[in-house]
């Protein structure tokens, strides 16, 4: 029986079916089809739910694996993760009959290690990006100057000195961003979208192997 | 650096810790002596100010919580600039998150920005925002465009609780408020693609009217959607939000970090231009390519 239910064709049916009538039930107004894809919408919102908890299981899993082979450079760093995940989870257990975001113990880590981090994060990443721009942006041809000039513009648009530099640098950035970069946009998302779409079709029918053959457990 | 180069092929070889002194003293100068300079409003920015100015104290906008706190530098003072903005018209705020597990941090700091948004079981006066009537908060959603999707279709299929765990049915605000039919205005605050999850299952499908709030470099993937009218606004990064604080009059962070953002990226184009100098004069003389 699990041999039977393993089988790519298994997939490609289930696949094929929810996809039509997903795409059917959002262009046509059906009512029965609407109800069928509104449960396979809550269907999948559920699966999702568990998906969160599979994640924390799989993650402890795999740091548990590390801890115990002392999986040589990585074992110590699984043993901050696996308690990064175990404490927090331990410490909301008694909160959940009654969950609250004020919950000091719970919050204590997230507000002055997790948030911290973060930020400093995020604000590293200014650093590089300016080492980057420094050693990366040269006009080199006439495609990199064009970038160059317009990236260049749209920097001093975002900022409020480029008006006090020259007050005509809004309008030029205004209209970088809204008309000279739009058409290549507009491309770029109806083309992803249709790929998207074929994407979804080669999986209906079968043909992208990497999907069928994990869904039917061949990895 | 070898002996023998060229000032200009030494200026172009500069070494990075000399580039990340110069970026931080330069950011820490506007600390001792602030710029303060004057900011002008994008279109998109006032559109979304007259689209809110147009919904009243009958009207429910849901404010999706979409960017960690990595992003709270450039998302949460556009986000609590507006949510700052419907407090002022009175409308009925649903605040959730499809997309970051640590949004009950954003949500802490946005009450602790807008003191007007009284937590469950707080006393609200006149002018607050009472939990449950006024606005509510129903904390992570797993299953990003799926459940956008599902919220849009029916709410009560994927929440059945608040945040607090009081049940859906129990809370005054959520009485009528079923689908995205009954929603007028959803906020996506977004560090990726959310917005997009929000026009194709709300605007596309129910109609209800979208904005953005996101870091600078969405604006551009977002403007597409503006302006085939699919979106009625987005504010671009702290910049947008800087000129949000200034339409609602009410100067906050976003304001303030200006002056950061005009040094940092006046830094960034002098040392453009400083690394072409470098580049041409070093090729001129048949030096790296």
């Amino acid at each position: 029986m699990s041999s039977v239910l393993r089988r790519p064709e298994i997939f490609m049916f289930i696949a094929g079916v929810v996809m039509g009538l997903t795409l059917f039930g959002y262009f046509f107004n059906v009512p029965q089809v609407i109800d069928l894809v509104t449960w396979f919408q809550t269907f999948a919102t559920h699966v999702s739910f568990f998906a969160v908890w599979l994640g924390f299981l799989t993650a402890a899993r795999i740091h548990i694996y590390n801890i115990q082979r002392r999986t040589p450079g990585v074992w110590y760093f699984s043993i901050v993760m696996f308690l990064s995940c175990l404490i927090p989870f331990l410490a909301a257990l008694p909160e959940i009959a009654k969950p609250s975001i004020e919950t000091p113990i719970y919050t204590w880590p997230f507000n002055w290690v997790y948030t911290p981090l973060g930020a400093a994060l995020y604000a590293t990443t200014g650093f590089y990006i300016f080492s980057a721009a420094y050693r990366a942006f040269r006009a080199r041809s006439l495609e990199a100057t064009i970038l160059l000039v317009a990236g260049c513009l749209v920097m001093l648009g975002n900022a409020p000195i480029g008006e006090v530099i020259w007050n005509q640098i809004p309008t030029i950035n205004d209209w970088l961003q809204m008309t000279g970069q739009t058409p290549g946009m507009r491309a770029l998302n109806i083309t992803a979208a249709l790929g998207i779409v074929y994407f979804g079709l080669r999986v209906a029918i079968g043909a992208e192997k990497r999907v069928t053959t994990f869904g039917a457990g061949g990895g | 650096m070898g002996e023998g180069q060229t000032i200009w092929e030494k200026m172009g070889a500069i070494d990075r810790r000399i580039l990340y002194w110069a970026l931080f003293i330069s950011l820490a100068l506007p600390y001792i002596k602030p710029l303060g300079l004057p900011v002008s409003i994008a279109e998109t920015s006032y559109a979304l100010y007259n689209y809110i100015n147009t919904l009243g104290p009958n009207d429910v906008v849901v404010m999706s919580i979409e960017f960690g706190v990595s992003a709270w530098s450039e998302c949460l003072p556009g986000f609590v600039a507006v949510s700052k903005h419907l407090v002022q018209r009175g409308v009925k705020i649903i605040y959730w998150c499809v997309g970051y597990t640590d949004c009950d941090l954003t949500m802490e700091a946005v009450m602790a920005r807008i003191p007007q948004l009284k937590g469950p079981g707080q006393p609200a006066g006149p002018g607050d925002y009472k939990y449950g009537v006024d606005w509510v908060y129903f904390g992570y959603i797993a299953g990003g465009e799926t459940t956008v999707a599902q919220l849009a279709d029916n709410i009560r299929n994927v929440l059945r609780t608040d945040k607090y765990g009081t049940p859906i049915d129990e809370i005054p605000l959520m009485k009528n408020v079923n689908s995205a039919r009954d929603i007028k205005l959803v906020v996506d605050s977004t560090t990726g693609d959310y917005g997009d999850y929000y026009v194709r299952q709300w605007r596309m499908r129910y109609g209800t009217a979208v904005a953005e709030i996101g870091i600078a470099m969405n604006y551009s993937t977002f403007i597409p959607y503006y302006q085939a009218g699919l979106a009625v606004g987005a504010l671009k990064g702290i910049r947008g939000a800087a000129e949000y604080e200034k339409l609602i009059g009410e100067f906050g962070e976003a304001t303030i970090s200006l002056d950061a953002l005009n040094i940092s990226h006046l830094l960034v184009i002098i040392a453009i231009i400083f690394a072409n100098i470098s580049y041409f004069m070093t090729r001129r003389k048949g030096g790296v390519r």
